[in-house]
């Protein structure tokens, strides 16, 4: 029965249950939707289960290494024959073709235990190992087979479609008997399945890129599933280590899994993320694997887990991170130090990391063991078949016996076979010759500098390249005087000596202000063979590095050049070399420009430049004027805001005292003259307004004889208040003529004497100590405003008293001012108008 | 007096001019002086011929600093009909100064006209320029000049990244070079500087011959006739040494060395020659001419073309 007709008959019974009213709602055996993920509990039955993690080993029938591959078919040529594809397998120990029969693999063959797994078009096949038999073979319809693992005589084998996208996503999990291929159970669902891994009695699937369900081997049953939040499965891996999945990053099935997310598993980092392609550390579990020579798999980082791990971590067999690049390997250290570098005469279809380095095979049939410590060959044999692919059952393969020495491994470094990657006429390969460009230049040794420069000046080179190594040389911080030298060389013709890569030394140059560059530098920038669309850049160089010694080179060029036709389009080398004379050539080299400018011969680019120069500094010096008056302005609106923050709210009566104290003699003048006037006055009282500023308005005076008014009011013209921030307040001054009866004097000390020094006295006891009288609009008995035109102004309209507190105070302020005080205001009130207040304008 | 100045230097202008324009690439410096020195004869019985002296250095002196390109010009004609070294040194600093393509163009003619030592100088320097015409006139001015430093200065020529420029290099070195040079212009064949054909054929003793032979078949057929047309104009060639020249001009045929043979016999002398070497190398050559066959056979002229 093939599968189509199994999904038909499947389908056929389903039909029939629903039709039958037996919908039932118990949860499907795998793959529901309705089944709870990360569950802990779930993973306990599946974790207790799992073998102690053991060393790799081999697991084929045969107990040996081997191979089994796909051959690459060859069109006939001269002299040879057209070869069909084949499918073999091959003893790596003993160099031995087991077997070997004409097959055309669509995938590559799986070895598992005594069965060879692989596909055709169309159907998964099983092959015998040892004969290359085949065992049995199972349709596909329109599902691609994807790949198998086995436990014991369980095969299970996946086969999907729709991993690229589209409406069709199907799912295929099948548990077979290893030799017949007889069904054990099986598993259809619409979504995309990965490769199956089975490990201790559990088949692990990645299921959607986002999930792994962990089905029983024995029944299909599905125990559990883990699903990532944050991060995407695309493959699971089960080795004697243990069980392995991630995409990028590695996780380690454990405990910890459950967790769902990348930092509560046991994880790391995806090693080499740096490495052109973003290499995977293992195939995309979603594809079919090529069985024909393809470009897929052929980057790949290769690594084998430690078996002995701690807990929580991730550690690597032999501290080594294998990067396969077609035909290059790099080898790096567990931090991802570059430990050596190989190229190889052909790309590598598929490797192994061993304890003792990297089993490679190549397209060429031949297979080696790249050591561990250094990259040299260990081990190799040829197998003269020219492969598609191939898979290993190697275990920890220890070849015995040495390999033939690679002559070309005698005095090789690290810096010679990153040299010769990076050098390599392989442009299929530009990106990893630019990734050994730039583990390159991070070495420390100064030639380096002069074999980058040999390779950029290689005609070549590709353009990718040449950008990696200028990237590169830019970042150097040593060999920096092979820069230097590369300026000593100059064209010529018959020598067929080129330019030095100016683009490329000069950037690097100024990047490490190499001032010794100078005078290389100003040989290029005099020397007519130094490319056009350098020399601006070479300019800049003598211009950046140099000093006031670069001004007559320069301004040899500026006069040669500044009428040519040369630059009668795009003048920026004479522009650049204007510049240099700008900057370094004093008021001399402005005046030089100055001329050259003036001159009608001058190009017109070369006057706009030399000009642009002149109004750049105008334009910079009024922008620095500009920030430093606005600085200034800031600072002082900033000491402006503080003082302002610092005054009082209001003026307390103290404050206000003080101001009237300074102008006692006046007063006292004025108010000697009523008293001879009117010798039953008791009190004289001032009432005005103070603005913020200090100002004042309003004035009025009680008594408000013409007399007095006009007497005091000259004084009252010339008061001037502290400042405070209330808008503006209400103020009085009372000057009590009798002693004992003023109210402001209060609880104070009667001071004997003459009333300006009583109000002093006062002024000094009240300090700083707002007293807090009865709110003004209480007040009944409010001053009349003055009368004549020495009379201060009217309110321009009535002033309502409003309740509360400061933050009341309507925009006309003065609410909550000092307010008229106790009974001498009455005393004083010849000049008062009853009962009206005061605030309502005169008549 | 202004008007009989005027009239003066607009006569010596008219006059200088042209021989400015005539001034040729590979003219010899024997013959730009014989040109230069002819220039400068009044003509018979003309009145009119002006006489501009080193006298007037400094009345025309400031006219090289006018904005009027027009008057610049006019002013570096008179200093060349001067003909005295001492106007080298204000066209120097006319050079030096910047000056539009023209200008430049027409001083660095001036100087090679006046083919004074004292502005090898400055004609160094315009090797360097950055437009290959400047440098292609400083290097034929150099090759004007007669001092031993030239034909060193020249090789730098054959170094020059413009064809045009190697070319005049080589063809100057042709002119004035001498043993010496022949390594590196024989190094410039090699490179491709046709041009140094023809200067090898020039200066070139009886022994680089064979060394020439060897490019026959590596470079166009009409660039090698034209070093062998130098070698056998020369008197100081073996007739003997031409017949081998001959004899492998033969070997090589073709019609493009039929015409070149043809020609050759028109050099040498006709009817009865007492001279049996002459005689004889007559004969070879006419023999020669006869064995090429007219119509096809040998080397045609589109094999030639593409031996290049």
């Amino acid at each position: 029965m093939n599968a189509a007709t199994r999904f038909g008959s499947f389908a056929l019974l389903l039909g029939l249950a629903l039709a039958g009213g037996c919908a039932s709602t118990a949860p499907r055996a795998a793959f529901s939707y309705q089944m709870a993920d990360n569950v802990a509990g779930d993973l306990q039955p599946v974790l207790a289960a799992q073998p102690a993690p053991t060393g790799d080993t081999l697991t084929n029938a045969l107990g040996v290494p081997v191979a089994v591959v796909t051959t690459h078919p060859l069109e006939a040529a001269e002299g040879q024959e057209a070869t069909q594809a084949e499918l073999a397998a091959l003893n790596l120990e003993s160099g031995e073709v087991l077997w070997r029969k004409p097959f055309e693999a669509m995938t590559r063959p799986q070895v598992l235990g005594d069965v060879v797994v692989t596909s055709v078009r169309g159907a998964v096949v099983a092959l015998d190992l040892r004969s290359g038999d085949e065992l049995w073979r199972e349709e596909l319809d329109e599902l691609a087979y994807v790949g198998a693992s086995r436990e014991g005589n369980t095969l299970v084998w996946v086969a999907s479609v729709g991993v690229a996208g589209g409406a069709n996503r199907q799912g295929l999990l099948m548990a077979v008997n290893a030799r017949s291929g007889s069904e054990i159970w099986e598993h259809r669902i619409q979504g995309v399945l990965g490769h199956p891994e089975v490990r201790g009695g559990y088949v692990f699937v990645p299921w959607d890129r986002q999930n792994i369900a962990i089905l029983n081997l024995t029944d299909g049953v599905e125990t559990a599933r883990l699903r990532t939040t944050d991060d995407v499965i695309g493959w699971v891996r089960a080795e004697p280590q243990g069980v392995f999945y991630g995409y990028r990053g590695i996780y380690r099935f454990d405990e910890r899994s459950a967790s769902g997310t990348k930092q509560g598993s046991t994880y790391r980092l995806a090693p080499l993320a740096e490495a052109p392609r973003e290499p995977l550390v293992q195939d995309d579990g979603y594809y079919p694997t090529p069985g024909t020579r393809s470009a897929r798999g052929r980057i790949r980082v290769y690594y084998e887990p430690e078996a002995s791990a701690e807990p929580g971590a991730i550690p690597v067999e032999g501290d080594r991170f294998y990067f396969v690049y077609f035909r290059y390997v790099f080898a790096f250290d567990g931090d991802e130090n570059l430990i050596w570098a190989r190229t190889l005469p052909r790309d590598v279809v598929r490797a192994h990391a061993l304890t003792g380095g990297l089993l490679t095979i190549a397209e060429d049939g031949n297979a080696r063991l790249l050591g561990h410590d250094a990259g040299t060959l260990r081990w190799e044999k040829d197998f003269d078949l020219e492969l598609a692919s191939a898979g290993l059952d190697v275990g920890d393969f220890a070849p015995t016996g040495a390999g033939s020495a690679d002559p070309a491994d005698e005095g090789r470094t690290l810096r010679t076979s990153l040299a010769e990657i990076a050098g390599d006429p392989d442009n299929r390969l530009v990106p990893a010759r630019a990734f050994a460009v730039e583990l390159l230049a991070q070495m420390e040794e100064p030639e380096i500098t002069r074999d980058l420069l040999d390779l950029y000046a290689q005609r070549s080179t590709p353009s990718a390249l040449r950008e990696a190594i200028g990237n590169a040389l830019r970042a150097r911080t040593v060999g920096t005087d092979f820069l230097v030298t590369a300026l000593e060389q100059h064209y010529d013709f018959l020598e067929g000596t080129p330019a030095p890569p100016l683009g490329l030394i000069v950037p690097a140059l100024l990047e490490q202000r190499v001032d010794g560059a100078v005078e290389g530098l100003v040989s290029h920038m005099l020397d007519h063979e130094t490319p056009r669309e350098d020399l601006a850049l070479v300019i800049r160089g003598v211009v950046e590095l140099g000093d006031e010694t670069v001004v007559p080179p320069l301004t040899n060029f500026l006069t040669l050049y500044h009428a040519d036709s040369l630059f009668a389009e795009n003048a920026d080398a004479v522009a650049v070399a204007a510049e240099g004379i700008f900057r370094h050539g004093g008021e001399e080299g402005r005046q030089l420009l100055q001329t050259t400018m003036a001159q009608p011969r001058t190009r017109e680019p070369v006057q706009v430049a030399v000009q642009g120069l002149f109004d750049r500094e105008q334009a910079d010096a009024a922008a620095q004027a500009r920030a430093e008056a606005e600085a200034e302005a800031a600072a002082a609106a900033e000491a402006a805001r503080a003082e302002a923050a610092a005054r009082p709210l209001r003026l307390s009566q103290a404050q206000v005292n003080e101001v009237f104290v300074a102008h006692t003699e006046h007063l006292r003048t004025c108010i000697e003259g009523e008293l001879e006037r009117n010798p039953q006055l008791g009190q004289v009282r001032l009432a005005f307004i103070i603005n913020q500023d200090g100002s004042h308005q309003e004035m009025r005076f009680a008594p408000n004889s013409p007399e007095l008014v006009a007497c005091l009011e000259p004084v009252m013209s010339e008061l001037e208040f502290p400042k405070f921030r209330q808008r503006r307040q209400r103020a009085s001054f009372t000057v009590s003529l009798r002693g004992g009866g003023d109210e402001q004097a209060g609880d104070e000390e009667v001071v004997m004497g003459p009333w300006w020094e009583r109000a002093k006295v006062r002024a000094e006891a009240e300090g700083g100590e707002r007293r807090i009288g009865r709110p003004w609009w209480q007040v009944r008995h409010a001053a009349a405003p003055p009368q004549g035109d020495g009379g201060t102004a009217q309110p321009t309209q009535p002033e309502q008293p409003a309740q509360g507190s400061e933050g009341d105070q309507s925009p006309e302020g003065g609410e909550g001012g000092q307010a008229p005080e106790g009974d001498g205001w009455n005393e004083g009130g010849e000049g008062g108008n009853g009962e009206e207040p005061w605030w309502l304008p005169g008549q | 007096m202004k008007t009989t100045k005027n009239r003066t230097s607009r006569v010596a202008l008219a006059l200088v001019a042209g021989l400015l324009c005539g001034a040729t690439l590979a003219a010899p410096a024997e013959a730009q002086r014989g040109r230069r020195a002819a220039a400068q004869q009044p003509e018979e019985g003309d009145s009119r011929r002006p006489t501009v002296t080193i006298a007037q250095l400094d009345e025309v002196t400031p006219k090289l600093e006018s904005a009027n390109t027009d008057e610049v010009r006019e002013a570096l004609d008179l200093l060349v009909a001067m003909d005295d070294r001492r106007v080298v040194p204000p066209i120097a600093a006319l050079l030096r100064s910047g000056q539009q393509d023209a200008i430049t163009d027409r001083a660095l003619n001036a100087l090679k006209v006046l083919a004074a030592p004292q502005s090898i100088e400055v004609l160094v320097e315009f090797t360097t320029h950055r437009r290959e015409g400047a440098r292609r006139r400083a290097y034929q001015a150099l090759a004007a000049i007669e001092d031993r430093r030239v034909p060193g200065l020249l090789e730098r020529g054959l170094r020059d990244s413009d064809r045009t420029v190697r070319g005049a290099a080589a063809l100057a070195l042709g002119e004035v070079g001498g043993e010496a040079n022949l390594d590196v212009l024989f190094l410039a064949f090699e490179r491709g500087v046709v041009e140094a054909a023809i200067a090898i054929g020039k200066i070139g003793k009886e022994d680089s011959l064979p060394r020439y032979a060897e490019f026959l078949g590596r470079e166009p057929l009409g660039v090698m006739l034209s070093g062998y047309h130098e070698y056998l104009r020369r008197d100081d060639i073996d007739l003997e040494k031409k017949a081998a020249i001959v004899e492998r001009l033969g070997e090589v045929s073709g019609t493009m060395v039929r015409r070149f043979l043809q020609e050759y016999l028109t050099t040498l002398p006709e009817g009865r020659i007492r001279n049996r070497e002459i005689r004889e190398h007559r004969e070879l050559v006419e023999t020669t001419i006869r064995r090429i066959p007219v119509e096809g056979g040998g080397v045609t002229m589109g094999q030639e073309g593409a031996a290049q």
